[in-house]
């Protein structure tokens, strides 16, 4: 016959015999597969560091920002009648608050947890709390002369339209508007948010884009996470940092949050890899990385700039009953809240 | 097979009739020629007669073989011994006129290297040999008639039928191929039965006609039956 | 057993192949709908207006896309002008690029250099600037598929008796129908993608539903929204399906194979230039809002940048392309399958085309997650497929199906009715015929749906975050999962490499079918 147009029919089956065995072929060997929340930027390197030190492969399964997916939770629980993970890190604790509810993780009480202080783990030992961020107050050096020391500044006058937060239906920002519910009341909560709004508050997609609308001096003032400020700080913007309400409700720490999946694949190497993650080495260099993390453990050292968890006047926090609160907020008023504010960020 | 035949055929065509009630005998070797007006429903009775289409009425035989009957073909077209050249002719426009030709005789029982020698001779046959490596798209309108109908006769049928496969070419080329069509339609000892509008090109190729209008058969016999009798306006003007 | 000549009648088996491949690939979203579909579908008022909000954006992007591409890719089909094939190329760029990055790039660039003005940027005019871009791809790609099949004699009637614009009026009419089809389906895709009203602040559907799976974890009701918003969809453009299906069909599917003779005619390609240099402007100016921070870094910064933005794109290279090639692969023979079972029938293109608006309207997370829950249920020895990249591919090919789909049915009608009868009077096998005549005559079709498909599935995220086996991202998902807090000019080496990558793969494609067309 005549050539038909298309590759030669040698080169479509080894095409074909290539492609076959890149899709179906899967890695050998020791691993622990460990789904993560936290930044990928700052999650590598301490699996890295696991792999050198131990041998054994760590498949890190990242998630991206909040707002851009459905993210890894959802995957935890479609594949929760057989898990794939056998660890879950997240960033914040109210994601593995969600997990156990639902039965997907299990109880571990690791060796390395003797020094963290119980109050960022949770009681009956399905999640341990480690390296703390704290929700602090950014604001661009030459846009503010006074720079706010309270989140209830930012309903001051001199902040009208200058204001911003990322949607508090996503992530540590959630987690720090249910704080607020918590530690201000009801009633008070919700006349910061409807203030924030009839200040000319703006309502933005992420903590990322907080901190980069403050940092090129969009927005003068803003709410983010100590791991974004602290980016934006080594990259030599003009932003600076306040922990807020050291006389008040005290600022919101976010403790990583490690859980053990039940039915996990690999559980030793997975609680293994637990130990290694809440060990004071781990929080030693969470602290020097970019993220800027302060250890839990005492006595950790931490570079110039990084305060420890000890020094901060931090805010009283029920986890567990966080997890409760902020259920009943993002079916109810945040989300009444959120649907207002994107309107008016029109 | 010495004969095809239409008993009561009638069929449906995109809600209308196309065919009623049509009876016609085909004997082999009297080559027919079927006439009418567009729409007349000639192609329809090429292609039940080739098993393209199943009566909605009626039955198709070749001799005392039921080749179809009322919804039903019942003998597959590569069955019955028949090849057909279409209106736009249908070759196969990413093989070349060799091979259009060679893969015509895929139920041949010849070897491959046979029914090679085979396309070639056909191919030789219509004038064609020193174009055997071109495709379809390189040749001229003549020239691909002329592939089409040695790829029609390379697996030596019974019964050519032809579905207007002249219509958009000049008269002379015309011309030209209809005496080539006679000679190698005769050589190959294949009844020709010819759907056409040009009552030239039917009487050169033809010793009888059928004709067809709105579906009905009006008249059928030889040229000087019609010529004497004429009961349509295409035997009229053939007995002027 | 079917012969050649089945494929050319009625039968059964046409409606139920068009069923089978339609349960196939509804049943990883049908398992999430299931819990959803108790209820009131459309829910509080505020769902309801963000369905409103998320329909009119479709039709924004459909009707915007369709006025621009429409006469540029007539127009390209006709003319020679200069860089055609670079303009060309970079018109497609924005199919593989997720909506995004251009959102983001466009509020880069209004933040760092004041335009346009930021208040200009937000809500509806964002999300419509930042999803036209690939609407307006896909619109001008058909179009120039569609213009290009006018025979030449053709074109030089129409020049004969009207000059250039009666041959432009021509072409206009020739192209309108697929080109509107595809004006549809590009706004349809809208519907499924929140990040754009998440960047510009605009209440959508998606929006809402990416809050259900992700703010509230209520799988419930983010099925009963997705369920929704696809009936809502398909409501809405079955009319337009229904009133053209058998214009569209005809028109859209003419057997034609592509002219590519083209010419140099001063104005008229003159003005086609300057529409595709604006055209390509608008595209390149998110993408230069995103590479921003590469002008601000010092050297070492960009050389450390670059470094490990290769170093990301070689790691996750060999997996992107696999995921792409075996979504492309897929994609390409389910839609082959779709084509032969519709054949010529107006009423099976017209399902095919409702079951693609109604694919296409549901959000990728839903099938994906369905998938995930089918493979935990399965067992372990299932993995290696369930649960391997294989699984990717094949979550990615079903969710860009419908393009395929549209591909191969305009394919399909280019075959004639001729060469199947003519097979089946020889007596020729279908594999024979297929292996012979059909394939190499849809091999133009076939390439270019495994390559488009491919192209879309490169830039998918949310399926490849849900579903890739532990280890093994794709390049897009590794950008947006660094992007949060890696520093700026990382990410935005990574934009570029990225985009250089698609830009060579689209350019190794477009050469590959211009070599095919000329066979």
């Amino acid at each position: 016959m005549s050539p038909a147009p298309g590759p030669p029919r040698l080169r479509v089956v080894c095409a074909a015999a290539w492609l076959s065995a890149l899709l179906v072929c899967t890695k050998s060997g020791e691993r622990v597969v460990v789904y993560t929340s936290v930044d990928d930027i700052f999650a590598r390197p301490i699996a890295e560091r696991y792999e050198k030190a131990t041998g054994v492969s760590v498949l890190l399964v990242p998630d991206t920002e909040e707002t851009k997916s459905t993210g890894l939770l959802n995957r935890l629980i479609a594949e929760q009648a057989r898990p794939q993970a056998d660890v879950f890190w997240s960033g914040d604790p109210m994601r593995v608050a969600v997990l156990a509810r639902k039965g997907i993780t299990q109880t571990y009480r690791s060796p390395e947890a003797k020094g963290l202080p119980s109050a960022y783990s949770d009681p009956d030992a399905h999640w341990t709390g480690f390296s703390a961020r704290a929700r602090v107050l950014v604001y661009h050096r030459e846009r503010v002369a006074t720079p706010p020391t309270s989140v209830l500044d930012l309903l001051d006058p001199r902040f009208r339209g200058q204001a911003c937060l990322a949607n508090p239906l996503f992530g540590t920002t959630s987690m720090h508007a249910a704080a607020l519910f918590v530690a201000l009341g009801d009633e008070r909560a919700r006349a910061f948010f409807e203030g924030f709004l009839q200040n000319g508050g703006r309502m933005l997609s992420s903590n990322g884009e907080v901190r980069r609308r403050v940092a090129a001096g969009d927005c003068a003032v803003g709410i983010t996470d100590t791991d974004d400020a602290n980016v934006a700080r080594l990259e030599g913007r003009p932003l600076e940092v306040v922990y807020p309400d050291r006389d008040g409700i005290g600022t919101l720490l976010i403790p990583n949050a490690v859980a053990l999946i039940a039915g996990a694949p690999h559980p030793e190497q997975g609680k293994r890899f637990i130990d290694f993650l809440l060990s004071p080495e781990v929080e030693a260099e969470l602290a020097r990385s970019e993220a800027a993390q302060m250890p839990l453990h005492p006595g950790v050292a931490v570079p110039n700039g990084v305060p420890t968890a000890q020094s901060l006047s931090s805010m009283r926090v029920d986890y567990p009953a966080l997890a409760a609160k902020l259920d009943e907020l993002s079916t109810g008023y945040l989300a009444n809240w959120a649907e207002r504010a994107a309107q008016a960020g029109k | 097979m010495t004969q095809l035949a239409l008993r009561r055929v009638s069929h449906v065509l995109g809600g209308g009739a196309a065919l009623q009630s049509i009876d016609l005998e085909i004997a082999s070797g009297e080559p027919i020629a079927v006439l009418g007006p567009s729409g007349a429903g000639k192609s329809t009775l090429l292609r039940l007669l080739a098993g393209l289409d199943a009566p909605s009425q009626g039955e198709v035989w070749a001799d005392n073989r039921l080749l179809s009957r009322t919804g039903r073909v019942l003998v597959p077209p590569h069955e019955r011994r028949i090849s057909m050249v279409f209106q736009d002719l249908a070759l196969w426009p990413n093989l070349s006129a060799l091979d259009n030709v060679r893969l015509g005789l895929a139920r041949s029982p010849l070897s491959k290297q046979d029914r090679r020698t085979r396309a070639l001779a056909m191919l030789a046959l219509c004038r064609l040999e020193p174009l055997a490596a071109r495709l379809p798209a390189a040749l001229s309108g003549g020239e691909q008639q002329r592939v089409a109908l040695a790829r029609a006769l390379a697996p030596e049928p019974d019964w050519l039928l032809l579905d207007e496969p002249f219509s958009s070419l000049d008269p002379m080329l015309r011309d030209q191929l209809v005496a080539e069509v006679r000679v190698l339609a005769a050589e190959q000892h294949a009844t020709v039965v010819f759907v056409t509008h040009e009552l030239a090109d039917a009487v050169a190729l033809t010793q009888r006609a059928a004709v067809l209008d709105h579906g009905r058969l009006i008249e059928a016999g030889t040229w000087e039956t019609l010529r004497a009798a004429p009961k349509s306006a295409f035997s009229r003007r053939l007995a002027r | 057993m079917l012969s050649c000549l089945d494929l050319e009648q009625p039968g059964r088996w046409r409606v139920l192949l068009i069923g089978s491949v339609a349960l196939l690939v509804s049943t990883p979203t049908l398992l999430l709908f299931r819990r959803g579909m108790q209820g009131d579908l459309l829910g509080e008022l505020a769902w309801g207006n963000a369905l409103e909000s998320s329909l009119g954006l479709a039709a924004g992007v459909a009707g915007a896309s369709f006025l621009l591409g429409w006469p540029l890719g007539s127009a390209a089909a006709l003319y020679r002008f200069p860089a055609r094939g670079l303009l060309l190329i970079m018109t497609s760029l924005p199919l593989l690029m997720p909506s995004l990055l251009l959102a983001l790039g466009w509020s880069a660039l209004s933040l760092a250099t004041g335009l346009p003005p930021r208040g200009w940027l937000d809500g509806y005019v964002g999300c419509l600037v930042s999803f036209v871009a690939s609407g307006l791809a896909l619109v001008t790609l058909t179009a120039l598929a569609a213009a290009s099949a006018i025979p030449e004699n053709q074109r030089e009637a129409a020049r004969l008796f009207g000059g250039e614009r009666a041959l432009l009026r021509n072409a206009l009419r020739s192209s309108l129908a697929p080109t509107a089809l595809a004006a549809l389906l590009a706004g349809i895709l809208t519907l499924s993608d929140p990040a754009p009203g998440q960047i510009f602040s605009q209440r959508t559907a998606a929006g809402a539903i990416l809050e259900s799976f992700a703010a509230r974890n209520d799988l419930v009701l983010a099925s009963r929204q997705s369920a929704a918003l696809a009936l809502a969809a398909l409501s809405l453009s079955l009319p337009l399906l229904l009133a053209s299906a058998r214009g569209l069909a005809l028109l859209t599917f003419a057997r034609s194979p592509l002219n590519t003779s083209l010419r140099s005619v001063a104005p008229a390609s003159a003005t086609t230039t300057i529409g595709f240099l604006c055209v390509t402007t608008l595209l390149m100016l998110p993408a230069a809002g995103l590479t921003l921070p590469l002008w601000h870094a010092p050297s070492t910064s960009l050389a450390g940048a670059f470094e490990a933005a290769f170093a990301r794109a070689s790691d996750t290279a060999l997996d992107s392309l696999g995921y792409a090639l075996a979504a492309g692969a897929l994609s390409a023979g389910l839609a082959l399958a779709l084509a032969a079972a519709a054949g010529r029938s107006a009423r099976l293109q017209g399902a095919v085309l409702a079951l693609s608006v109604f694919l296409l309207a549901i959000p990728a997370a839903a099938p994906a997650l369905g998938l995930a829950s089918l493979a935990a249920a399965a067992p372990p020895w299932a993995d290696p497929v369930l649960r391997g990249a294989l699984m990717v591919g094949v979550a990615l090919g079903l969710r860009f199906l419908p393009v395929a789909a549209l591909l191969m049915l305009r394919a399909w009608s280019s075959t004639a009715p001729g060469w199947f009868e003519v097979a089946a009077l020889h007596g020729i096998s279908l594999r024979a015929f297929a292996g012979s005549i059909l394939l190499p005559a849809l091999a133009p079709g076939l390439l270019l749906s495994v390559a488009l498909v491919g192209l879309l599935a490169a830039s998918d995220v949310v399926t490849v975050l849900l579903l890739h086996p532990p280890g093994r991202p794709s390049l897009a998902l590794s950008i947006f999962t660094v992007m949060a807090n890696a520093p700026e000019a990382t990410v935005a080496a990574l934009c570029v490499v990225y985009g250089a990558a698609a830009g060579a793969l689209v350019a190794a494609i477009a050469g590959r079918a211009r070599a095919l067309n000329r066979t």
